[in-house]
């Protein structure tokens, strides 16, 4: 039975050891197991034991040596028809099989490296083929915040059914104009396809046009200061940039929504200052913003709850042609007017 | 490359390999007359199993240290190890090793103990 299980085992061990050594190792089992059992049951099962470990060792370490020095054939020499060699190499040496598994890892490590690099490498120049650009649909104003991969990623243009622009860098365009030569450049060729079906209302352009219209920078100006301040992007509920009546109206509430702490006031912090409230430079930003510095009658650097409650009658202030309305002009913070 | 760097730089061997070479010093031996000359030189200290005593005598023989014959006086055809010339080189230099670290050994304890 013992000898049956390990002649069996020894089939871990690499053929062409097996063949070497194998009926010698079975036969020395014999006689040393036989050794073992006259001393003593303990003798016999100790040997038992450490006769099995020895073989799961030694097939690891032959199979590890192997992979060393593997058994490789000499190239011989091939001889064509006339006698002359077609094929000759001094070098006998071959690669042995572990060192091409390493290498064929190591490439695909490699491989999957570089594809993450140009699929998440969004914010790198070199990658950067595209950018998105919102549509300018009343102010003429194009935010050209964003960048995106066109060849190399999808998610990089924003969802939804708004208008918008797509520039192509100058990368994606001469993968286009590749796309219409010799070469196909299947993805980047498939990813515009899905851009233009996906998202009806891009308008796609290349970047020379792109750089081409002027738009006035006060313009831009304008829609990123309704956008951010958050005072007014609150107030401004439809985003038209003018501040109606009926949301002067309904100031009180729309500014109670940027409370966040929920302690009934508007420090400078909740209206969009970076700076802490109760500091210099949150009073300097209070002061700075024609809304907030009306907001803020007691000019202490923050809107208290009763300020905010008589905001109407604070925000008409601000109205100088009185049509009932505020508008950029009146909203704006004037270079090297002060508002207060 | 492991028995290389052992034959360039003498490095030391480890026991069970300088046990299987003292044991085959002294005449060629089989792979069961090896295992038992082993435990003997060793009181016991040291018992090969037969996966260890064949891994060890596989390298010995890749490196040129031993070699294989086959016994002609056995009843069966049985193979035999003996040490070869540059087996036995490599032998008597970790022999003179270990007498080296013996002496200095003993001088040290000694000048220690007086």
């Amino acid at each position: 039975m013992l000898i049956w299980l390990y002649r069996l085992l020894l089939h871990f061990y690499p053929a062409r050891y097996r063949s070497t050594f194998g009926s010698e190792m079975a036969d020395v089992f014999q006689l040393a197991r036989q050794r073992a059992w006259s001393r003593g049951a303990t003798y016999g099962i100790a040997f038992c034991l450490r006769e099995f470990a020895g073989l799961v060792l030694g097939a690891t370490h032959a199979w590890a040596r192997q992979s060393r020095v593997p058994a490789q054939p000499v190239p011989s020499l091939t001889t064509a028809f006339d006698g002359v060699p077609t094929f000759y190499t001094c070098e006998d040496y071959v690669p042995r099989r572990s060192a091409l598994l390493q290498g064929g890892i190591l490439s695909l490590a490699f491989f999957s490296a570089v594809t993450a690099a140009f699929e998440y490498g969004v914010n790198h120049r070199i990658f950067r083929v595209a950018t998105f650009a919102q549509e300018p649909v009343q102010s003429q104003v194009i935010e050209t915040g964003g960048s995106g991969l066109l060849a190399f990623g999808r998610s990089v243009v924003p969802s939804g059914e708004g208008a918008g622009i797509l520039v192509l860098g100058k990368e994606a365009v001469a993968a286009i104009n590749v796309r219409f030569g010799v070469v196909s450049l299947r993805r980047a060729w498939s990813n515009l396809v899905w851009v233009m079906k996906a998202r009806p209302n891009l308008r796609i352009v290349t970047a020379p046009a792109f750089q081409k219209p002027a738009v006035p920078f006060a313009a831009h100006f304008r829609a990123v200061y309704f956008r951010t301040m958050p005072v007014i992007a609150a107030l401004d509920a439809d985003h038209d940039q003018v501040i109606s009546a009926a949301e002067i109206a309904n100031a009180p509430a729309m500014l109670r929504t940027l409370d966040t702490n929920h302690d009934g006031k508007l420090t400078a912090d909740e209206c969009g200052s970076s700076a802490s409230a109760g500091s210099d430079a949150g009073l300097a930003y209070m002061r700075f913003h024609p809304v907030l510095a009306a907001l803020d009658a007691d000019d202490d650097g923050e809107i208290s709850a009763k300020e905010i409650e008589n905001a109407p009658a604070a925000l008409k202030t601000l109205d100088r042609n009185h049509d009932g309305k505020l508008t950029s002009d009146e909203i704006l913070p004037r270079e090297g007017v002060p508002a207060r | 490359m492991r028995s290389i760097m052992k034959t360039a730089t003498t490095a030391p061997l480890s026991e069970p390999v300088l046990l299987i070479l003292l044991s085959l010093a002294e005449q060629p031996r089989h792979g069961y007359g090896i295992l038992k000359d082993v435990e003997e030189m060793s009181d016991g200290r040291v018992v090969l199993s037969t996966g260890t005593l064949y891994g060890a005598l596989g390298r010995l023989l890749d490196d040129g240290w031993i070699e294989r014959f086959e016994e002609p006086q056995a009843s069966r055809d049985r193979q035999a190890y003996r040490l070869t010339a540059k087996g036995r080189a490599i032998l008597q230099a970790e022999v003179a090793r270990i007498k080296q670290l013996t002496r200095l050994a003993s001088l040290r304890v000694s000048a220690k103990e007086a």
